[in-house]
Parts: structure tokens; sequence; C-alpha cells
């Protein structure tokens, strides 16, 4: 009889189970996310404004419309001076079927070191979105302590080192090398950029290119740089082909606060880890997105004639 | 320490005015291994009085009017009872040891027995104890686990089938306090914390307080796990093995001249089954564990005397093949010394001298990672001391020194650096005065007296803790219990992490106050039937100062961690029902838990409203028996999904052609954990038999998890929506083989 009631028991609980229909959307608001970067190098600045959507199920890569906002009034304060942006559109390879509805100024270039500057969006149903930043404070190569040549006399890597009053900021740095291929008979203009370090998995080589980071400073390793240099001629034989300038150019961006609040925010601090509710930042009041600044400093670096020809390539002598 | 010393002056001096009454002391052993049975009971039923024994198998019964001689019944569930005559000497203590024959039910639960005969005015509130046959009768998963069948206990909670890390009426998982044999383990989770580190094959008792524990036990706010580990086998030689899909095992034990020793090690030897608790991903992960205990007990040193030395190992490696991949290193190293002395006036010491460390790292390869490590290292020396008076009062005493260095180097995913290095100790002392003279009542009462500080603001802190019982019926017990208790580690822990790998320990920082809480427990026993106990608990903890990751960490110099408050409150009901070789076990809890950090007042991940359990066990006889549990809980908080929006891709900043703009698919979130996750429901079945293959002794355990396969949903991935869930309908099967 025990084990009768202990049989039956067990199977009843079986009858327990269910499925349920569950959802974990909550209610749609419609949400603006205004996205602006300004730039130091360029008088072309760019903002865009998107809204939000929803789709059938919870994966938004199903999603095929195109939720760019058109029609805002985006003005920028600066220095005394209202930029009013213009409204165009270009075609986005990054979105299919899709055109990129930007707005856009083509004469601001702010130059000025930790200058405040802020913008508003004012949209056709009256929402407003604000932001506002300050421009990076001033930087400049550590020339002294900088590596002046490629590859680097008496170290095993080009160290490349900049001084900043930033503290807690991104800055992210590269460095292109212009070639030219002769193709029947036409030398054609190229550029390569150079991998900071390379790695090794199973065969292959994967090249690392910096990525932005704190660091005052970043180090482009030797076998890095020969990978890079050797990948010029990958797919042509003909090394003689091939002209490299003795002059590589350094670039380095600095990023102010909000952008680099904005990218560190969706960086991964591990693969293994599984987050969820993670931190979306944003500076924009009103909705989502980022506005912030970036500056650009540049320089060139000596390409050793003789560490160009000893990959076969001709160099081309520049100042 | 006047005061220590003209107390136990006074204490001894007490010891000598009884005059009428003699006492009965003793151990209870196994007669086939010498191992000691904790919470074995021991009755006279001429004088209709008792005692159970300790966690290492002592008693003592007091006031037992002397010149006589009375036959004294000695019981354990899986052993046969025996019944002996004893003379009890006046004006002094008689030593009756007892070693009980195991008889051949095995899976009637232990604790329970004998209880309401013997342990009336017992102030154990909050405690739940957890036997060796209670362990291996539950189903096992892949194994045994210690830390995993505690989520079947009423008020404790965990956020899914994937981890062994569980939570305690309301409060942080770094709030509950593990110590193997009374050494402190600051990990206890091998595997990504899917499994415990602490081998079931070498734990000989369990105790588990869930909440108003008394002033023995400090430095942690929820709880306290204390196993205490098998001395081996004093008789003879004997080796165990086993194997699941996961590990291989081998237990060695034996006698020593005047002692026994045990060594235990486990070794993971496949991943395989690591895929279904992970959503189908590989993850490369190597543990083991080892731990080895001597015990020594010489007349001719000392008598009544014993020392034990013990050591434990655990190693866990994810060692990734992929050089894009970092690797994690996890260890703990555990050693400590003891000294139990039984005087021959009733008092009881015991002197630990021991040493924890954990050591944490990631090492990033060659992805952009930053490199991480947290060490800890634990010194600790105490003495307790517990005197027993004629009329059944017991006074106890304790001091303890932790000496404790964290060091913790790390990055957060923002770039924002910790180096935080600290040492200090905490020189604590705790006195307490349990009232057991009456039949029908007992309290303890005390306080721990924290006199140095971990932390900057610890300094000079009073814990008075008290618990009580009141017996006001045969069948009807009222239990009561409050206190204050101060915690200064922590661990920083993003409670947005549902796997988490890398949790550090510190010392809390200087710029925060010690974490501290009052804990109000209320509590009734009925036994409806003679095999029917029904038992209630109520509480209300609130918690002062949480150590809560700062999520806005940006920069080097912004806190890692953030003062916040909790507030947890709630009812346990667990009914207990058996008979023969059935037995039922069935719990539920209504609870509320909140957290309130940075002006943010939310539920904490592993709040959830009602969980209720139901285990059966049944004894078939021949070697056969089945144990099915049925686990429910009410969903648990997540934060919903609102929208999406396309969210500007920052990967190129060189680009400045508006064209090339990457623009992906951005989830937008509700307030955090506003919403509630479907109920959770899974059934789990064990079928056991016992088997002898020649002159071998084997077990072979069969189970099934899921049986149903109930879908419950783990999370949803923000980035595509994807549904994961818990596990799924898993077989497993482990087979022990003893020598």
């Amino acid at each position: 009889m025990k084990k009768f009631v202990y049989i039956l028991a067990v199977i009843s609980i079986f009858f327990l189970s269910c499925e349920e229909n569950f959802s974990p959307k909550g209610e749609f608001e419609q949400r603006y996310a205004l996205t602006c970067i300004i730039r130091g190098d360029t008088a072309l600045q760019v903002a865009a404004i998107y809204g939000n959507y929803n789709v059938e199920g919870y994966d938004p890569s199903v999603f095929d419309g195109n939720t760019a906002y058109d029609g805002a009034d985006i003005r920028l304060w600066y220095q005394d001076t209202v930029y009013v942006f213009k409204d165009s559109v270009v075609s986005n390879p990054n979105l299919p079927d899709s055109n990129f509805r930007f707005y856009y100024l083509d004469n601001f270039k702010p130059e000025a070191p930790g200058e405040p500057m802020e913008i508003e969006a004012m949209l056709k149903n009256g929402k407003r979105l604000r932001a506002s930043c300050v421009t990076p404070s001033k930087f400049s190569f550590d020339i002294r302590e900088s590596s002046n040549t490629i590859p680097a006399v008496n170290t095993s890597s080009v160290n490349l080192l900049w001084q900043t009053e930033d503290r807690g900021n991104f800055f992210v740095a590269r460095i292109k090398v212009k070639y030219f291929e002769n193709v029947d008979g036409v030398n054609k203009e190229r550029w390569t950029e150079l991998p900071s370090r390379l790695i090794t998995s199973g065969e292959d080589q994967i090249p690392i290119y910096p990525v932005p980071s704190k660091m005052f400073g970043v180090s482009f390793n030797r076998r890095a740089i020969d990978y890079a240099l050797r990948n010029i001629s990958e797919n042509n034989p003909d090394k003689n082909a091939f002209t490299v300038s003795s002059k590589a150019v350094i670039e380095v961006l600095s990023l102010d606060e909000n952008i680099s609040r904005y990218y560190s925010s969706s960086l991964e601090d591990n693969n293994y880890t599984v987050r969820v509710n993670e931190t979306d930042y944003s500076n924009v009041d009103g909705g989502f997105g980022v506005f912030g600044s970036l500056y650009k400093a540049s320089m060139k670096i000596t390409l050793l004639p003789d560490y160009i020809e000893s990959f076969g390539y001709k160099v081309l002598f520049e100042n | 320490m006047r005061f220590i010393l003209f107390g136990l002056l006074l204490i001894l001096s007490v010891s000598t005015v009884a005059q009428d009454y003699g006492r009965l002391r003793g151990i209870v052993t196994d007669s086939t291994s010498g191992e000691f049975l904790p919470y074995a009971n021991i009755y006279i039923d001429e004088l209709q009085t008792g005692a159970s024994t300790d966690e290492r198998g002592l008693y003592l019964i007091n006031q037992i009017p002397s010149g006589k001689t009375y036959q004294v019944q000695v019981s354990f569930v899986g052993y046969q009872t025996k019944i002996l005559d004893v003379y009890v000497s006046p004006n002094k203590i008689t030593q009756l040891d007892i070693a009980l024959l195991p008889s051949g039910i095995e899976l009637e639960s232990i604790e329970k027995i004998g209880e309401k005969i013997i342990q009336d005015n017992t102030t154990d509130i909050g405690l739940q104890r957890i036997s060796v046959k209670t362990l291996q009768a539950l189903p096992k998963g892949v194994e045994t686990d210690v830390l995993r069948s505690l989520q079947y206990v009423a008020g404790v909670r965990s956020t899914g089938d994937v981890s062994a890390k569980y939570y305690v009426r309301g409060g942080t998982s770094d709030q509950n306090l593990v110590k193997l044999n009374g050494i402190t383990v600051y990990n206890p989770f091998h595997a990504l914390g899917l499994f415990s580190v602490i081998d079931p094959e070498m734990i000989n008792s369990v105790d588990f307080y869930k909440g108003g524990f008394t002033a023995e036990h400090g430095s942690r706010l929820s709880s306290v796990l204390s196993i205490i580990t098998k001395d081996g086998n004093r008789n003879q030689l004997s080796a165990t093995a086993s194997t699941s899909f996961l590990t291989n095992k081998l237990l060695l034990e034996g006698p020593i001249p005047n002692g026994s020793f045990i060594l235990t090690g486990r070794k993971s030897f496949s991943n395989d089954i690591l895929k279904k608790f992970l959503n189908d991903q590989t993850v490369p992960i190597d543990f083991y564990d080892f731990s080895f205990k001597l015990n020594y007990s010489d007349p001719n040193i000392i008598d009544n005397g014993r020392f034990y030395i013990f050591g434990f190992i655990s190693s866990d490696d994810l060692d990734d093949p992929d050089p894009l991949k970092e690797d994690y290193k996890w260890s703990n190293n555990l050693i400590g010394f003891e000294w139990i002395q039984i005087y021959d006036v009733p008092l009881f010491s015991r002197l630990g001298v021991s040493l924890s460390s954990f050591e944490g790292e990631v090492i990033p390869n060659e992805t952009d990672f930053k490199p991480r490590n947290n060490k800890v290292d634990d010194f600790t020396i105490s003495l307790d001391l517990n005197y027993v008076w004629e009329n059944k009062d017991e006074l106890g005493f304790g001091v303890e020194f932790k000496g404790i260095e964290t060091k913790l180097v790390q990055s957060n995913s923002q770039g924002a650096k910790t180096d935080l290095e600290d040492f200090a100790g905490n020189f604590s002392v705790y006195g307490k005065y349990k009232f057991l003279r009456f039949d029908n009542f007992g309290v303890d009462i005390g306080s721990r007296f924290n006199l140095t500080g971990l932390s900057q603001h610890g300094g000079i802190y009073f814990e008075p803790r008290i618990s009580m019982t009141y017996k006001a019926f045969p069948f009807l017990s009222f239990k009561a219990a409050a206190g204050l208790y101060q915690q200064e580690l922590a661990t920083i822990t993003d409670e947005n992490e549902v796997i988490s790998l890398f949790e550090p320990w510190t010392i809390l920082p200087d710029y925060l106050e010690p974490s501290r809480a009052l804990h109000l427990v209320f509590g009734v026993d009925l036994f409806i039937t003679e095999n029917l106990l029904l038992k209630y608990e109520g509480y209300y903890k609130d918690i002062k100062n949480l150590a809560a990751v700062n999520e806005e960490k940006i920069f080097d110099f912004d806190p890692d961690l953030l003062n916040g408050d909790g507030e947890a409150y709630g009812s346990e009901f667990s009914l207990n029902y058996k008979i023969g070789r059935f037995n039922i076990n069935s719990s539920y809890a209504l609870s509320w838990a909140y957290k309130e950090v940075d002006g943010w007042l939310y539920y904490p991940k592993y709040d959830s409203r009602h969980t209720f359990n139901i285990g059966t066990e049944y004894d078939f006889g021949a070697g056969w028996s089945a144990n099915v549990i049925w686990s429910y809980s009410s969903g648990l908080p997540f934060t919903p999904i609102l929208s999406f929006y396309d969210r500007y891709q920052s990967g190129n900043f060189f680009d400045v052609d508006p064209g090339n703009y990457n623009f992906n698919p951005y989830t937008i979130v509700g307030d955090g954990n506003i919403e509630r996750l479907p109920e959770y429901h899974r059934m789990d079945i064990t079928l056991s038999k016992k088997l002898e293959l020649g002159f071998l002794d084997a077990e072979l355990d069969i189970s099934i998890i899921n049986v149903y396969d109930r879908e419950n949903i783990f999370y949803f991935k923000r980035e595509t929506g994807e549904r994961v869930n818990m596990l799924p309908f898993l077989p497993t099967a482990t087979l022990k083989v003893q020598i």
C-alpha cells in the first residue's frame, strides 16, 4: 500500500508540468537616439537621429525598417556661435536597402582644447534631445621618449608616447604606411596600417591593431611591422612593383570623456561571463545616444630605407 | 582577562558543590569504522532525560541521581539501537563510549528522531542539520553536492540550476560563511560555481545556520555553513572509488597508532556534461581537490585529548587553447591544527590554528583584457571553551584572532583600475550563557566583542545575540532569536552577471562603513502527530552599509564599492512526515528582499516570493531505494526588454566618412529587475541500488534531473533576445565501489 501511495504521489507530480506563454518585453514607448561626434580633424561634422522600434520576437536583427529621423532642427553652440545642421542622405553600406539619413555641418572645425559645446535637437513632435560636452584637453607627442624610426633602434618595438592633462579618457593610435603598387605601368597609391602585435593561433598569425585605451602610449612590435610590410606584396610576387614611402604617418585620437564612457560601456571584460542589464551609457537628455568630441594629432616617422629594401621594395624618399 | 579567570574559577568551584548527582559522558561511534556519529540520541528512560551527541559525537547527561544502575538507550537512524546498563557513580563523571552497529534501513532522516523527546529546550532556531544520509539520498545531478543540497532548504535561494551559489534570507552570497573543520573557505565552488569544492565523501556532519546564529559565529551577515569531515576508519584500512560523468574520486582511510587518517581526492576528467549547464557552450575547465585529515589521541600524553591535522587543496583551471580567450585559475589552500580536550570537570575546549588562502587569477593571453589577481590569506587562531554546569546550564567563551591580507589588482571593462591591498587583524572574543536548567525552556544569550576591526571603520563593536526556546506543550515549542552581526570582507560582485567568473574578495576599503545586520527570528515547532512535524520560522533582516559594486566606476579613483542597504523578511514552513521506510519532507517559503544602492530601491536577482519543495524517500528493501524531489519557485526578477534602437558602433574612430558609420541594433531595457520571469519548477528522481560484487561493496545511483523536461528560463540574451533555459532533461549515473 505504501509503495502504491509513493508511486501515485510521484506520478501525480508529473501532471503539474505546464507550458507558459511568456514575453520578456515591456511596454513600448517611442524614444530617440542622437549621435554626434564632433571631430577636430575635419570641418565636416555629422549627427544622426534614430527612433526606437520593436520586432516580432526578440531578435532585433530581423528588423528591416529605417528609423532614421528627418526634419529635426539641430543646433550646436560653440564659443558664442550657433551652428545649424543641414539635412542629407547618403548610402550606407552598413544598412543594406536603406539610406543613412544624417545631419551635417560643413564649416565647423573646433580646435580649442577644453572648450564646452552644447547640442540640441528639436524634433517635429516638440521633443528635445540635449547634450553637452567639453573638447579634449591639449595633448602632444612625447618626442623625446617616442621612437623616431621604424624599426626602432636598439629596441624590438616602436614606442609612441604622448602627453595630456586628461585622466581617464581614451586614446587610440595608428601608424599608416603609404606605398605604391605598379599595376600595368600605373603607380597606384595605397595605404597599409601597422598592427601593434601578432598572435599565433594554430598555424595562423593574426594581426592585432591598437584599440582605444587609457594608456598614454602604444607599442608596435617588430614582428607585427614585418608582417604588415611583407603582406603588402602578398598577392603580387613581383616585389619590384612596390615602392614604399620613407615616411609613415602616426595618428593619435584623443576621445573626450563622453566618447570614452560611451565606448567603454560597450566593452566586455571577459569571454565567459554572462551579463544581463548591460550599461548603456548616454549623455543625451531626453533620449539615448552620445554627444562628444575627439581631436587628432599626427606626425611623421621615418621608415628606414634599409628596412624597406629588405623586403625587396623600392624606397620613395619623402620629407 | 581577570573576568575570564574569575569566571573559570567560579565555574570550577561551583562544580564541586554537586553531591547527589553523577554525570554520564562519552562518544558515540560507528562500530565498523569508528567514525563519530553526530546527533545520535542517548536516553535514560527511567529518568525521562537524555542528550544528543554534538557534531563530534560527544554527549553529556547531567543531574543523574547517582549510586544506581540505569538502562541507557542509544539510538541513531541507520544503526541498531543499543541498550546498556550503566552504573552512575556519585560526584563524578562516568565515561560511556558507545559503538553502534549499522542496520539495514538506509534512508530515514536522522535528525528528527528523538528531538522531541530529548531536546526540549535546545536553542536551535535557524539551524538546519543535513545528514550525510540525507545528502546521499538527494538527486545527484551530476554528483552529490553539499552546496546544491542547501537549495532545498526553506529560505535558501539560487538563481538557477547552473550555479551552486546560494542566497540566504535575502542576503548576498558573500554574506555566507563556509567553514570546513572550522576553517573559512573563501571560494567554495568548482567549475564557474557549478559545484562545491567539498567532496561529499569526506563529510561527517553539516550544520547550516540560516539566521539568528549565536555568539560563537562571526564575520558574516547571513548564514554559516559548518562542515566537519570524517576522521577516517579507526578499525581497518579501506578504499572507496567512485566515478560520475564529471569526476573520478578516491577515498582512502584507515587506522594509525592511536588514531586514524583519511585521504580524499577528486579530479575532473570530462567537460561534456558541463555543456548541459552552460547552454551548450564548451568551457575547457579542469579541476581537482584533495584533502587529508589525521587524528591522534594518546591517553599517555593527554587524557581525553584529541589532535587533528587537516589539509585541503582545491584548484580550477580554465585553460582555453584559443589565444584570443583569457585563462582563469582559482585555488584554495587550507591547513589547520585542532586540539580538542575534554577535562575531568565538564569542560570542553577547542584550540584551532589555521591558514586559509584563496587566489583567483585572470590571464589575458592575447586578448585586450587586463590581468586580474585576487589573493586572500587568512591566519586564524581561536580558543573555544564550554563548561556545563550541574544544572545543565552552559557557559561558553571564546577568543579569536584573524589576520587577513587581501590583494586585488584588476581593471574593469571600462579600463578603470583597482589596486587594493590591505592587511588587518580582527581580534574578537565572545561570551555566552545557555540557560538549560529548565526542561522546557532554554536561552542562549551572549555577545561577540570585536576589539579591533579589519576595516578602517570597524573598531570596537558589540554583537549581542539571543536565542531561546520554550516548549509550551509536549507537542508545541516556540522559538525566537535576535542578534546584531558585522562583516568587514566583501566580494566585488556585479549583480548583472548571471554567470560570473571572477568575484574577488577584499577587506572593505577605507571609505566604506562595515556592513551590519539585525536579525529577528521567530519560530514554532508543532508535532501534529508522532511522525508529522510542522516547523515555522518568520524572520526580519535589516542590513546597513551593504557593500555593493559601483557600476559607474569609470576612473581609477572612482570607488569600487558603494554602501547600500538591504531588507528582507518572510515566513518559512516545513513539514516532515516519516513512517517506517517512507519519508516526506516539504518546505514552503514566502519571502521579500530589497536592496537600495545609490538611491535606487530594487529587488535583488535572488528575490523569489514563493518557494516550495517536496521530497519523498522510500526504501524498497533488498538494496533498492528511490528519492523524488519537486521544486517550485515563483519567478525571479528580471529587467524587461522595452524596444530596440540602432546604436552607433564606435569601431573605427579614424573614419570620417559618414557613409561608413556603423549602427547596430541595441536593446533598450526597463528599470532593473522590475519584472518577473515565469515560475520555475522541476522534478528530479534518483534510484539507488546497493550491490555486492564479490568482495566489493558497490552502490549505483541513477538520477534524472528535470524529469519532465521543463523549460525553465535562465535569462534572455540582451543582444539577440535568445532565450537560454536552465538544465534540460538530464540522466546521470554514479558508481561507488568500496574495498
